[in-house]
């Protein structure tokens, strides 16, 4: 049988591009902005961002708590289903409950999700990133 | 809490299997016996390999390594609905394709995994200074309990 490291050193990524990907079993949406090797530094319990080892610029981030998310803009009237939508309202949503000194991160990250022109979908599986497929049936993952 | 690493970590061999839309790896899970399997999906990984960073994508290999020889298995996260995910640390030895050298000092490697074994999430993070086997803030209340330390096996006592 094929060893994992077989399968992965004969595989070649392509050219970064900035992107986020949705896993809707951990329910956390990560976005990479840029390809700098980082480290995590958490901000908070929904946020973690990575920083550069060199420069600690901020290259991308983790958020999680997307579905109660997607609620709380339903509670402002904001409810879209099945139309592309900017991901900045995500740091918006959170940075509006974060503490002080977490706030700059949310407001920098969401200049950098509208940079990017990140959007995704809403759907009943949380969030779909514009691009990435519609998630398989969670299946015995599910929550 | 006193950890030690004594020895150079032994060199994994993980088989990968084709299941409904993930790729399997062996690693060790607390209290087991066996290697068991773990899940990552195929989704993301083919979603790394289109638009990286490559570094991610090749993380994969450090993520196995720490799967399966971690230095520390954290429990639950304060989040709903991963109150039983797992956390692993440990200083792989494998590096983007395949480069075997020393972990990063200061750094240690952590893998999330939900209770059902899939890994989700795999990145380096600053370590403790009095614990360098562990993440800095590991006694900030971010998991629920220490559930597995190198050296001391079968250790379910709560995170001071």
């Amino acid at each position: 049988m094929e060893t994992l490291i077989e399968v992965i050193q004969h595989r070649k990524p392509t050219r970064f591009r900035p992107s986020h990907y949705y896993c809707a079993e951990a329910d956390a949406l990560t976005f990479y902005f840029r390809q700098d090797e980082f480290y995590a530094s958490r901000v908070d319990d929904l946020l973690t961002v990575y920083l550069a080892m060199d420069t600690n610029d901020l290259v991308g981030c983790q958020v999680k708590g997307i579905r109660d998310a997607i609620q709380k803009r339903g509670a402002l009237g904001l409810q879209i289903e099945n139309e592309d939508v900017d991901l900045d309202f995500l740091f918006f949503l959170n940075g509006m409950c974060a503490s002080v000194t977490a706030k700059p991160r949310y407001l920098a990250l969401a200049k950098l999700a509208l940079k990017h022109n990140m959007r995704g979908r809403i759907s009943g599986h949380g969030l779909i990133p514009a691009g990435q497929c519609e998630p398989p049936s969670l299946g015995h993952f599910g929550q | 809490l006193q950890l030690t690493l004594t020895g150079f970590a032994p060199y994994f061999s993980s088989t990968v299997s084709n299941q409904k839309g993930h790729e399997t790896i062996m690693g060790f899970w607390p209290d087991c016996e066996s290697k068991v399997e773990f899940y990552v999906s195929k989704d993301k990984i083919e979603h790394l390999e289109r638009c990286g960073p490559e570094h991610v994508f090749y993380g994969i290999l450090s993520a196995a390594e720490v799967l399966n020889a971690p230095l520390a298995v954290f429990e639950g996260l304060q989040r709903e609905g991963q109150g039983q995910s797992l956390c692993y640390s440990g200083r792989p030895q494998q590096h983007r394709q395949g480069a075997v050298m020393p972990g990063r000092p200061g750094y240690v490697f952590l893998v999330f995994v939900t209770a059902k074994r899939l890994v989700y999430e795999w990145r380096w993070e600053k370590a403790s200074v009095g614990n360098p086997d562990l993440p800095a803030d590991y006694d900030s209340g971010r998991f629920s309990k220490l559930r597995w330390a190198y050296g001391n096996a079968n250790r379910s006592d709560s995170t001071p």
